[in-house]
């Protein structure tokens, strides 16, 4: 137990009692009492068996009873501490990374994107110095140092509006005050002192007494005030519309019970009406009114530094080491503009080794090489886009000069030189970029396209895109739309060299669809060439045989023979060997009603009067032989109806000529 | 400070319409890209330059977070404001020096329109760009306010830069606010190219009349008349420099009353740190075709210009009749000259 008594915990209690204005008045082995203001006294243990023996004894122990209030008892008045801080490579490292949207900021309730800190928040320039492009290595030479000693209020503010929206927001907010000057220094992240070396101060370094505790509290509670204002301005427009609302339906309430009961009321009813609605608009704005506790948290002494000091990065572009001198106080490292000289949030270093604030700083838009204006790099404007261009990547026109971005300069396919947006054009076909030297216009259209898809016409010369020339399928010539021929027969593109008209259709085709006839030498269409199935020779219609019987055409070198019974000439293959044609051979016993003997009673009346009727078909052509008991009558007629031939033959004569050999 | 580029075009389009398209075929972007370029372009190479645009870029997001911010200028607007509402309590002067940069243009912007200045347009990328249009009298002015540290001076530069995105904007006048003050060469350099400045001195009457909500101070440090002038014509400008080193302070144009000619001035200065020579100037008078029908290329007086050394220039089309005038539409002033900084 003796181990006890000096150790942290025993301090801890000790330091509790004091402040309590308790005195421990005897001290035993197990046990110690403790003498409180008005005589009262209380054993303590921090041994369970004895606290377990003796009721009377409290037990001091993790999770006991007396512990536990005794902590929770210091903690809402305030824990005080007091340690030395100083920064280390890891804190200034952490304290260049870009911050990420804490509470500290006003709109943190409200902002949708709370992914990263932005310059809206009032903290934003204290809280980031973030270098675009480099890294910090090691720390360099201190050119100055100034020893600080600060109390460090920790508030836990809770704003809340509990009445009507049940609204509560709870923040933590730091206030530092120099001790030696009684001046605010700001305030700071509470998150940012985990990176900082802490050391226990060994023993009581500075003397605090309560007045100028108070004096210092009064300041932080103001600090703390002004640091949370925003944080009430934003809870306030959050909430006005809602109130806004309610006021407003308040009003409009009394407003028509007022005109309802003005022709019936007193003047002092009327003014009584007014009270209760102004009662409850009151009523309605007190219920909205926002509560701000501050509960103080936490005091820290703290023993510091600030220091003027140079810090080495490594730049991204090159991988060279540059030294930038920075101001270091805690968490928070301070680098000023070469340019303005005012603190940097977001900057970046050139390779000289300045540094340029995000005002001041340029950067190249092609390669995002920083431009340094204290160097007096070159920078171009790039005459379409706007954008900042470095040296080495800015272009110019070979045409007019402008000055472009890479992203803004087009290269022409065919001479592959850059030139800007006014000097070039883009093909209407490949959508390749042609400066106005090599672009060519169609003459139909009047598109640009590039020197691949322009055609000149070989008959009149003119240039022509791909969507508007046509090749000959023969010689291959370009045509424009005003001279390419189209075959009527196979639809094929031909020039006038390719070309020719049948003298039947007048029809154009190409020239070897077109025949000409052995004879008389017409020009014919493959629609109107005959070819002789012997011979095969090719005929105009005027000068071939055509056979109904078979339907095959045949020239002058095979002779046609007569059908003995129907007396039309048909090829030498449809007659047999009675001399009769296939139509004639096969005659069938047919209806008076069957459809063609109809129509041939209507074309050849003669023939209806008839009682038997026998049909011969036959490839094109027809024969109908109505007969009576000895007469008869015989009709040859094409698929069409047409009649080619009609005549009266007996019976007997029929049957001669069908039955007998000549 | 910098003119809006196409990327900023794009990025406000997206912000304002919240429903435009993203497979970006809309029209609205390419008469968005077209009314950037000034000039009308085939449907082909304006769609070349959006893909272009939309595959470097991550507009969609881009201007998702434009929007994000414009919602949060509506608080800041709101915190400003109950600012001014606590003052007006306590009796106390608002602290201009404890708001931040953010809440410090916020009050500017209840300025100008606590003193009746009607608000035309407010950029919505403007982080190098001015603050607000505003348009007072027929008079269009730009305004831009700077929070500075306590003790910092603003320059010249900032004060030219402030003229060159006005002449942008075709803004008349421009105002540049500050709670701290500006050195003594900014006064004669912003009264000869037309930027009204109003220093911490100046400035605090005017948050003082805009808590007790009085307008007194107004006409002795905010309006200044504008003289008419008889012959008028209003061109389009357009500046192109493609190098950022020398840029053009301001330019103006008028008719001179005695010889009718049609007069262009203007002046040069030499931002960067080495001299620049052989500098050119081409002035293309073009017509409603967009056809350039006057053209004058003249050098300037000096053969080398030094580093921040200014020079004026001035060029006259005598030979525009009269009649013409109603024809012309839109000017083009293009900088041509050597930078000596490889040599």
């Amino acid at each position: 137990m003796r181990q006890v008594y000096n150790s942290e915990l025993h301090k801890f209690v000790k330091g509790y009692f004091n402040t309590r204005g308790a005195n421990i008045v005897e001290q035993q082995d197990n046990f110690f009492i403790v003498e409180f203001p008005g005589g009262l006294r209380e054993a303590y243990t921090y041994v369970a068996r004895v606290a377990a023996e003796n009721k009377d004894i409290n037990l001091l122990a993790k999770g006991s009873k007396a512990l536990n209030n005794m902590i929770r008892e210091c903690a809402s008045i305030a824990a005080f501490s007091e340690v030395y801080v100083s920064y280390n490579t890891e804190s200034v490292k952490s304290s260049l990374n870009h911050k990420n949207c804490c509470d500290l900021c006003p709109f943190f309730t409200i902002c949708e994107h709370k992914d990263k800190c932005c310059d809206f928040c009032s903290y934003y320039k204290d809280c980031n110095t973030n270098l675009l492009n480099a890294d910090f290595l090691r720390f360099e030479s201190i050119k100055e140092s100034k020893t600080l000693n600060i109390i460090c209020f920790i508030f836990l503010v809770e704003l809340s509006n509990d009445y009507s929206l049940s609204q509560k927001v709870e923040k933590l907010v730091s206030v530092l005050i120099d001790m030696d000057t009684g001046e605010a220094i700001g305030n700071i992240r509470l998150d940012g002192l985990i990176n900082l070396d802490m050391k226990p101060a060994d023993k009581k370094k500075l003397i605090l007494d309560e007045k100028q505790y108070r004096h210092f509290m009064n300041i932080a509670r103001q600090e703390a005030f002004e640091a949370i204002r925003n944080q009430l301005e934003v809870f306030k427009k959050e909430i006005e519309g809602t109130l806004k609302d309610k006021i407003k339906s308040i009003i409009d309430k009394y407003e028509e019970e007022y005109i309802d009961n003005y022709a019936k009321s007193t003047l002092e009813q009327l003014d009584k009406l007014q009270e209760e609605a102004l009662k409850l608009c009151e009523r309605e704005i007190r219920g909205y009114a926002i509560n701000c506790d501050y509960h103080l948290k936490n005091v820290i002494l703290m023993h510091t530094v600030k220091d003027l000091r140079d810090l080495v990065f490594r730049l991204h572009e090159t991988g060279s080491e540059v030294t930038i001198p920075a101001e270091i106080f805690l968490n928070n490292v301070m680098i000023r503009c070469s340019e303005c000289n005012t603190e940097i949030d977001l900057g970046i270093i050139c390779r000289d080794g300045h540094v340029t604030c995000k005002t001041c700083m340029e950067i190249c838009s092609a390669c995002g090489k920083s431009i340094c204006t204290v160097c007096d790099d070159e920078s171009y404007i790039c005459s379409t886009c706007g954008e900042i261009v470095c040296t080495d990547c800015v272009i110019q026109c070979t045409s007019c000069g402008a000055v472009v971005c890479p992203s803004h300069s087009y290269r022409c396919a065919t001479c592959r030189k850059a030139y800007c947006i006014d000097c070039y054009e883009i093909c209407n076909v490949c959508g390749n970029s042609v400066c106005h030297s090599h672009i060519n216009q169609c003459d139909a259209c009047n598109s640009f396209v590039c020197s691949d898809h322009i055609h000149k016409c070989s008959v009149d010369g003119g240039l022509f895109c791909d969507n508007h020339i046509h090749e000959c399928s023969f010689c291959s010539d370009y045509l424009c739309e005003e001279h390419a021929m189209k075959s009527s027969y196979s639809g094929k593109i031909i020039c006038s060299k390719h070309s020719g008209e049948c003298s039947v259709c007048k029809n154009i085709f190409t020239i070897d669809e077109l025949d000409r006839c052995t004879i008389c030498g017409t020009t014919l269409c493959p629609s109107h060439v005959k070819t002789c199935s012997s011979c095969s020779k090719v005929y105009c219609s005027e000068h071939i045989n055509h056979c109904n019987c078979c339907g095959k055409d045949y020239c002058s070198c095979t002779e046609g023979i007569k059908c003995k019974l129907c007396m039309e000439t048909y090829c030498p293959g449809c007659i047999n060997s009675k001399g009769l044609c296939k139509a004639c051979e096969g005659f069938t016993l047919v209806d008076r009603e069957h459809k063609l003997v109809r129509n041939i009673s209507e074309l050849v009346p003669e023939v209806a009067d008839y009682r038997k009727y026998y049909l011969g078909t036959a490839h094109e052509v027809n024969i109908l032989y109505a007969k009576n008991i000895l007469t008869g009558h015989l009709v040859v007629f094409n698929n069409n109806g047409k009649i080619l031939s009609s005549r009266k033959i007996s019976f007997i004569e029929f049957l001669r000529r069908k039955l007998l050999k000549d | 400070m910098r003119p809006s580029t196409l990327r900023d075009k794009l990025l406000e389009l997206h912000a304002n319409q919240e429903g435009l398209d993203s497979k970006y075929n809309n029209q609205n972007l390419i008469r968005c890209v077209t009314n950037y370029l000034h000039k009308k372009y085939e449907d082909k190479k304006i769609q070349r330059l959006i893909d272009d645009m939309y595959s470097r870029h991550n507009i969609t997001e881009e201007s998702t977070d434009l929007r994000r911010r414009n919602q949060l200028a509506d608080y800041i607007d709101s915190i400003v404001l109950s600012r001014i509402r606590d003052s007006y309590k306590s009796s106390k002067l608002l602290d201009v020096d404890s708001l931040d940069e953010l809440k410090f243009k916020a009050l500017i912007k209840q300025i100008i329109i606590h003193f009746g200045y009607e608000i035309l347009f407010i950029p919505i990328n403007n982080t190098k760009n001015i603050d607000i249009i505003v348009h007072r009298k027929d008079v269009k002015i730009a305004v831009l306010a700077i929070k500075g540290d306590i003790g910092s001076l603003i320059g010249v530069k900032t004060i030219r830069q402030l003229r060159y995105i006005a002449n942008y904007y075709h803004c008349e006048q421009a105002l540049l606010f500050t709670n701290t003050y500006f050195c003594p060469e900014a006064f004669s350099e912003a009264a000869e190219i037309g930027v009204t400045l109003l220093d911490r001195d100046k400035l605090m009457p005017l948050v003082k009349d805009l808590i007790a909500g009085r307008q007194q101070e107004e006409k002795k440090y905010l309006l200044s008349e504008i003289e008419e002038p008889k012959n008028t014509i209003y061109l389009e400008g357009e500046i192109k420099f493609p190098k950022t080193k020398v840029q053009v302070v301001f330019v103006k144009y008028y008719i001179d009353e005695n010889t009718g000619a049609l007069i262009f001035e203007g002046k040069l200065t030499n931002t960067g740190k080495k001299p620049a020579s052989n500098i050119n100037v081409e002035i293309k008078i073009f017509n409603r075709n967009n056809d350039c029908i006057y053209l004058n290329n003249f050098p300037v007086g000096k053969e080398k210009l030094e580093s921040k050394e200014e020079i004026a220039f001035k060029c006259s089309f005598d030979e525009i009749p009269q009649h013409d005038w109603e024809n012309l539409c839109r000017y083009q002033l293009k900088l041509e000259y050597k930078n000596t900084y490889k040599e």
